[in-house]
C-alpha cells in the first residue's frame, strides 16, 4: 500500500504532484505514512523517518519552493473523501477523521461547531492529513504463545504511543485469535470487535477492508461502552477486542466483560506500564487484576517495535517481565521482517 | 393516389397530436415520479445517513426514467465526479429521455446545487421544499393537462382533416 492507493482521493493538481512525487520518493527508500494539506502551506509528505516537502512538478524541495496548498486542494479532497455527503460524513467530522477504503484515515480540522458545549461537526475544513494504512499480514504466533497462560488467551492490554503499531497489532491477534494458531495450540475463539471509529475493520459501506477471521464480528461506529455490553448480550464472545481505551465508562464496562467470562483485548496510549499504571480510567483495571497481560510496543526500530511483554496476578502484581526487542514490521525502514531480530 | 396522400395527411398530424398529448400526460407522471423519487432520497438523507452515491443508486426503483438519471449520477461520483458538476453533465446528457419544461428543470438542478452540500437537517429542509414545489406544480397542471392532452389527441386529427378540406 502507499500513494498509488489514495491519490485518486486528491484533486487533479494535487494528484498529478503526488504521482510525479512517488519516483521521487521511491529513490529515498522511505515508505510514506502521511500526506497533509494545509491551507497556505507546503504540500508536505511525511516518510517513516523525516518530512518532505513536494513541488508542483513532484520534486522533493525545500518547503519554500514546494507546491502551497489552496482552499480549493482541501475542498476537492473534501468532497471526494465524503463522497458528496457531507450528512454521511457527520459524525467522521464530528470525530475528526474520515476512513476510507483500505482502511485509510483522513484526519481533518477546521471550525468547529459546538452545540450545548459538544462538538457537533466541523465546517472551513483548513487541514487534511492522509494516514496510509500498511498492509498486516504477518505472523504472530510467538506473540500469542507469550500472551497465552496455557489454558488460552489471557485478558490483554496493548501499551504504546501514537504512530508505534498497536491497532496494526490489535488486527493481527484478532486474526490469529479467530482463525486459530495450532502452531501455539490456541484454538479458534469467538472475537467480538467494537470498532468505534472503523479503524480495526476499516470498514467502508458496510465491507471491511481487512480480513479479521472467520469468527469475528464487527459492531462498527459503535461507542466501546455501549458496543462491550452489546456483544456480550448478543453475539456471546470468547474475546472482546477494543482500540484506544480512555472513557471512565468504558473502563467499567471492560470489567463488567470480564466479570462475564469474556476475555478482553484492548489497546491505549502510552510508553510504559508505569505511564498507563497513573491513568486514573486504567489504574482500576491493572490495581483488580482485569488485565493479565501488557504488551507495550514502541517506534524505536520502525513502528510495531515489541518492547516488553508484562505478566501480571490478580491483585496487578507484575510476576514476570520478558524482554523481547523485536520488530513487527514487514519491510520497515531497517528492512527488518518480524521475527528477525 | 390522392386518397393515399389525404390519408397521409390526416394520420400524421394526428399522430402529432397524440404525440403532444402523450408528452404533457408524461411530463405529469415524471413529476410525479420525481416527487416519489424525493422522498425516498430524503428517507436515505435524513434517517440513514446514506452516502449519495448509495442512495441515487438505491433511486433506481423508480423507474425509467429517473432510475438511470439516478444511476447517471451515482456512476458519476463514484468517478471522483463533484456532485454539481456530476448533477449537470447528466441532466444534459438525459434531457431527451424526459417530457420535463425548463421550469422543471430548473427544481431539478435546484436540488443538485444543494444535495449533499450540508448537514442532514439542512438538505431534509431544502428536499421537503423542492418536492412540495413539485407537488403544487403537479397538482396545478393535472386538470389543465388531462384537458389539453384530450384537446391534442383531437386536434391533430381534425386538424389533419381541416388541411385536407383546405386542400381541396
Amino acid at each position: 500500500m502507499g500513494l498509488k492507493d489514495v491519490e485518486k482521493w486528491f484533486g487533479q493538481d494535487i494528484r498529478d504532484c503526488l504521482i510525479r512525487a512517488d519516483v521521487f520518493l521511491a529513490k529515498t527508500n522511505e515508505s510514506v505514512e502521511e500526506i497533509r494539506l494545509r491551507i497556505g502551506c507546503p504540500l508536505l509528505v511525511r516518510g517513516m523517518t523525516r518530512d518532505f516537502f513536494v513541488a508542483g512538478d513532484g520534486r522533493l524541495v525545500e518547503p519554500e519552493a514546494a507546491r502551497r496548498v489552496v482552499e480549493a486542494d482541501v475542498g476537492q479532497v473534501m468532497e471526494r473523501v465524503t463522497l458528496s455527503s457531507m450528512h454521511a460524513a457527520e459524525e467522521s467530522l464530528r470525530q475528526g477523521f474520515v476512513t476510507l477504503p483500505g482502511g485509510h484515515r483522513v484526519g481533518v480540522a477546521g471550525e468547529v461547531v459546538l452545540d450545548q458545549g459538544c462538538i457537533r461537526t466541523q465546517k472551513n475544513i483548513a487541514a487534511v492529513n492522509f494516514r496510509i494504512a500498511k498492509d498486516p499480514c504477518r505472523d504472530i504466533g510467538f506473540l500469542l504463545k507469550q500472551i497465552s497462560n496455557g489454558r488460552g488467551f489471557d485478558h490483554t492490554l496493548i501499551v504504546s504511543p501514537p504512530r508505534a503499531g498497536k491497532t496494526t497489532l490489535l488486527r493481527l491477534l484478532v486474526k490469529g485469535l479467530s482463525n486459530g494458531v495450532p502452531e501455539v495450540a490456541l484454538p479458534p475463539h469467538r472475537v467480538g470487535v467494537v470498532d468505534e471509529r472503523s479503524e480495526i475493520a476499516g470498514m467502508w459501506l458496510g465491507t471491511a477492508a481487512y480480513d479479521l477471521g472467520w469468527r469475528t464480528d464487527v459492531l462498527d461506529k459503535c461507542p466501546k461502552k455501549l458496543g462491550i455490553e452489546m456483544l456480550v448480550r448478543t453475539m456471546s464472545p470468547d474475546v472482546i477486542a477494543v482500540d484506544e481505551l480512555g472513557g471512565a465508562g468504558e473502563a467499567e464496562a471492560v470489567r463488567e466483560a470480564a466479570r462475564c467470562g469474556v476475555k478482553m483485548l484492548a489497546t491505549c496510549h502510552g510508553e510504559s506500564l508505569d505511564d498507563v499504571a497513573v491513568r486514573s480510567v486504567m489504574q482500576p483495571l491493572l490495581d483488580r487484576g482485569v488485565f493479565r497481560r501488557v504488551v507495550v510496543l514502541s517506534r524505536r526500530r520502525g513502528p510495531g517495535t515489541l518492547e516488553k511483554v508484562h505478566q501480571l496476578n490478580d491483585r496487578g502484581l507484575m510476576v514476570q517481565d520478558s524482554m523481547t526487542q523485536r520488530s513487527m514490521v514487514q519491510g520497515s525502514i531497517r528492512g527488518v521482517k518480524y521475527g528477525i531480530d | 393516389m390522392v386518397l393515399i396522400r389525404y390519408t397521409i395527411i390526416i394520420i400524421g398530424l394526428g399522430w402529432l397530436g397524440l404525440w403532444r398529448a402523450s408528452v404533457i400526460r408524461k411530463r405529469l407522471k415524471q413529476l410525479e415520479l420525481f416527487g416519489h423519487a424525493l422522498s425516498l432520497l430524503d428517507t436515505e438523507i435524513f434517517w440513514g445517513m446514506t452516502p449519495l452515491p448509495v442512495a441515487f443508486r438505491r433511486l433506481q426503483r423508480t423507474g425509467f426514467p429517473w432510475g438511470n438519471f439516478f444511476l447517471g449520477v451515482a456512476e458519476g461520483l463514484d468517478n471522483g465526479g463533484q456532485i454539481g458538476e456530476t448533477w449537470r453533465e447528466v441532466v444534459m446528457a438525459q434531457k431527451s429521455y424526459f417530457c420535463l419544461s425548463d421550469s422543471d428543470w430548473e427544481l431539478v438542478n435546484r436540488l443538485g446545487d444543494c444535495v449533499g452540500r450540508t448537514d442532514r437537517h439542512e438538505q431534509h429542509k431544502q428536499v421537503v421544499l423542492i418536492r412540495e414545489q413539485i407537488q403544487g406544480t403537479e397538482e396545478s397542471q393535472r386538470t389543465d393537462a388531462e384537458r389539453q392532452a384530450r384537446m391534442w389527441s383531437y386536434f391533430g386529427f381534425l386538424g389533419g382533416i381541416a388541411v385536407v378540406i383546405a386542400i381541396l
